[in-house]
């Protein structure tokens, strides 16, 4: 293979020519993504499905959803670095990948989300110290560059550049280090994270998502925290599972991924306690407060049945699976119950969004539909293959499972 | 809603709308004369509605009876210029605002990003997004407003009171060495009320007893549209129609009362 | 400090000196380009005219508010041509002036030193209580115009009054900074 030298020692990777088969499929991918992202640019955004009813659509969806998940990272280097769940070292450099990628893809899609992606440094000049999104913008910028610095000694491992001695020295230092920048970013993730929920929480014009809360931060702002720490450390164990499925080589030892399972399932728990109870707290109080009723939240296209997936089928029951040691160490099930965890929040980010602006809120206004355009799509995979091309160099040429060669002996 | 969101403000004047909807047609003259007055461009495609650029429309209500108790309405929407703006607080980077005596929210078209999140915040949907780069006919462009500024592609937009006619009126009165800050209620008036054929669009300061919309807003058959959100608007409604008043906002507790 | 050391402070103190050279002069002639104006004009000459035949003028005679309170800002031709519709006196710039614009009914394009940018809007008869040198450049004394340096990246003029100038001096005099007081 032309690139042996850049593997790392005491791995087998598949031929390059495969490597390079794969590549190209993804690059075929992102091609498609960056003609939709330059026709957006070139022509304006009524080229996606969104309009005046739904300033934001399938994007902030995304968003939403990848940094909820995405949260694996923070969580697991809380869980790692700070409490010192030694376990978790041989899954949290995959955390940190998955992480960056999920943060910097976001920034993408809010290039193309914003009107004037020209003006995007404006939240940082102009801040109005009273909007949510501020304390967003802040937080993710901040903690895209906490998650570069995680990832660079990572990227540092590589066997040629391990060679020159300055970088090795580096990566050293940054390893000693680390501690301090798994707690800054869990400083920086608890409070976007929760301000995401924030964001809806304030809306007192859309009953969906308006809520109560404690002092300036309504009850969204734990939920969100708390939902995406329960999804984040499943959403990373899934991903290595199916690096694995995909790789057909054993990268993670399967007592890591229950840990996970456990985590997540337990956190899961504390979070639908507190979500079934604001949701009635919502339906029986918020709502008639402003003037409306539980079925008026629901039409034919969002229906109830969505409010059902994500507590019960995407909610209750994973949590149940996870929780359970019997059902969480049997594998199949376990990562049954992790899709149906990430399914969960990713319904719960859709509803906060669409959902909440498709419902009428004057008396005489109708409801809404959104159905995103090709563009959207096309923008979103471009993301999702950026992300399948960086965890492949990743996998190829970066020590990124450090137990894979115990692993491999039989 | 909670009291820590609320934003209190005190002005010595409150420029206010009141719309007669027993008076108004649904001719959309006022429609007409704001695109012409705040250089709206024309939508390319007139029969998108959910991305129309308009700043006020005209919603057709009714009272979803059979013939012959059935009835309609038209209610124009400019935009409330709420006391408690839903969209002013949730912008990142300070471009809308409820700062200015008068009461009137503003939109600064150069700070916008376009991040469309004061639209989410806006029950009223009075807010709209330049989806589209301004085009307009050749020899229109001569007809625009050099009071009213252009907006680009990207940037968010809403109804100003026709704002620039106030900054007008206040250096007439200037010149004639009046008070700019008590003004004649026929020295500002916007666009869409001055042209309003049957009159129905009054507008003045809802605090100054001199001008009519001060006694309009008191009447017993004014309303205002969603008013337990908490947003009070400076635009209200007039009807001697129940009907109408009724889908001013949305009644869950009479409702429930009524069914036991 | 050792004299080794003063050395090798020498490259900062260079490279900073260069810098400020940079910013302060090679920098705004990158940037600005100097436009000038299409034709001259002698403030003094009309002010305190060397002709005793010739009425001398008074500043308002150009710069007034019209009857809506606005302000007329430079005068137009019409303005001009009230006197210069033939030569007045043996200037050769007046007679090109007489001859390329007055004859030809051309506006001067005027190059406005302070024209704002289209979204913002501001009221002279509002300010009318303050000098206008304390914004404007005194031209009372200038036998000629100064230089129009226009930004080459955004169009406008480099002496624009710039938002914070606004805002400091309303801080100042307690008076509302509220978005919508200058913005259209």
């Amino acid at each position: 293979m032309p690139d042996t030298q850049f593997i790392p020692e005491g791995v087998r990777r598949c031929p390059f020519s495969q490597f390079l088969i794969w590549i190209g499929f993804l690059g075929l991918i992102l091609l498609w993504g960056l003609i939709a992202a330059a026709l957006i640019w070139y022509k304006g955004l009524w080229v996606t499905g969104l309009d005046n009813y739904f300033g934001f659509g399938l994007w902030i969806v995304f968003d939403l959803a990848v940094i909820a998940l995405g949260a694996g990272a923070f969580f697991t280097g809380f869980l790692t670095y700070i409490l010192r769940i030694d376990q978790l070292k041989n899954i949290i450099n995959l955390a940190v990948v998955i992480g960056f990628l999920c943060y910097s893809g976001a920034m993408i899609i809010l290039a193309l989300d914003i009107g004037q992606p020209l003006r995007a440094w404006f939240g940082y000049w102009h801040p109005n110290v009273h909007s949510m999104l501020t304390e967003v913008i802040f937080c993710i910028t901040c903690y895209l560059i906490i998650l570069s610095i995680e990832f660079v000694p990572l990227i540092l491992e590589n066997r040629q550049l391990k060679k020159i001695s300055l970088l090795d020295h580096l990566a050293h230092n940054f390893h000693i280090y680390m501690p301090l920048f798994a707690g800054v970013g869990t400083f920086l993730s608890f409070f976007h994270q929760g301000s995401l929920g924030g964001m809806y929480g304030v809306l007192f014009g859309r009953p969906f998502v308006f809520r109560d809360g404690f002092f300036i931060w309504p009850w969204t702002f734990f939920l969100f925290i708390l939902s995406a720490i329960a999804s984040g450390p499943v959403f990373t164990m899934l991903i290595a599972a199916l690096i694995e499925k995909i790789t057909g080589r054993k990268l993670v030892d399967f007592r890591v991924k229950a840990l996970m399972g456990k985590i997540s399932g337990f956190l899961l728990c504390i979070y639908l306690f507190f979500k079934i109870l604001d949701t009635w707290a919502w339906a029986t109080g918020t709502l008639p407060k402003m003037g409306f009723s539980f079925d008026e939240m629901f039409n034919r296209h969002y229906g109830q049945g969505l409010l059902w997936a994500e507590l019960g089928l995407c909610g209750l029951l994973p949590a149940l699976m996870l929780i359970i040691p019997k059902v969480r160490n049997t594998p199949g099930l376990l990562y049954s119950a992790a899709i149906l965890t990430c399914i969960g929040v990713i319904i719960n980010r859709f509803v906060f969004t669409v959902q909440a602006l498709a419902i009428p809120v004057m008396p005489f206004d109708q409801w809404a539909l959104y159905i995103p355009t090709w563009t959207e799509w096309a923008t979103s995979l471009m993301v999702v293959a950026y992300s399948a091309l960086v965890i492949s160099l990743a996998y190829r040429y970066l020590p990124l499972f450090p137990q894979e060669k115990a692993l491999q002996k039989p | 809603m909670s009291e820590s969101m609320r934003i209190h403000h005190h002005f010595e004047i409150r420029w206010g709308m009141v719309i007669d909807i027993d008076k108004c047609t649904g001719c959309g003259a006022c429609v007409v004369a704001c695109q012409a007055e705040n250089n709206i461009p024309p939508n390319p495609d007139p029969f998108d509605r959910m991305r129309d650029p308009h700043w006020l429309i005209v919603y057709k209500l009714s009272n979803h009876k059979k013939f012959p108790e059935h009835d309609t309405a038209y209610l124009p929407r400019p935009c409330m210029q709420c006391g408690n703006p839903s969209c002013a607080s949730v912008c990142p980077v300070i471009a809308t605002t409820k700062d200015e005596e008068g009461g009137i929210v503003s939109q600064i078209y150069p700070r916008c990003i376009g991040c469309r999140y004061c639209m989410a915040a806006c029950p009223y949907h009075s807010r709209v997004f330049n989806w589209f780069d301004p085009v307009w006919p050749e020899g229109m462009d001569k007809t625009l407003t050099p009071f009213v500024s252009t907006r680009p592609r990207g940037v968010v937009e809403k109804c100003t009171f026709c704002h620039h006619r106030w900054q007008i009126a206040k250096e007439e009165a200037r010149k004639r060495g009046e008070n700019p800050m008590h003004l004649d209620e026929q020295a500002y008036i916007p666009a869409c009320a001055e042209v309003c054929p049957t009159g129905a669009i009054h507008f003045g300061d809802l605090h100054n007893p001199e001008h009519i919309v001060h006694k309009l807003a008191r009447s017993p058959y004014a309303f205002r549209i969603l008013e337990n959100l908490g947003t009070e608007p400076q635009v209200y409604y007039l009807s001697r129609r129940d009907w109408v008043r009724k889908q001013g906002d949305n009644h869950f507790r009479q409702e429930e009362k009524k069914n036991s | 400090m050792s004299k080794k050391k003063k050395i090798g402070l020498l490259p900062f103190a260079a490279g900073f000196a260069a810098a400020l050279v940079f910013g302060w002069n090679i920098f705004p002639q990158i940037l600005y380009s100097n436009k000038g104006q299409p034709t001259t004009f002698s403030h003094t000459g009309h002010l305190n005219h060397t002709q005793k035949d010739l009425q001398d003028l008074d500043c308002v005679d150009c710069h007034y508010y019209r009857a809506d309170g606005s302000f007329a800002g430079t005068p137009s031709l019409e303005s001009c041509a009230e006197c210069h519709n033939e030569p007045l006196t043996g200037v050769p710039s007046e007679q090109t002036f007489v001859s390329e614009y007055v004859k030809k009914d051309k506006q001067v394009p005027w190059n406005t030193y302070q024209g704002q940018p289209d979204n913002v809007y501001f009221s002279h008869i509002a300010h009318d209580t303050y000098e206008c040198t304390e914004c404007h450049q005194d031209m009372e004394n200038a036998d000629s115009l100064p230089p129009y340096y226009e930004n080459k990246l955004t169009g406008y003029s480099r002496d624009i009054m710039k938002m914070h100038e606004c805002e400091r001096c309303h801080a100042r005099e307690n008076t509302s900074n509220a978005c919508y007081l200058c913005h259209k």
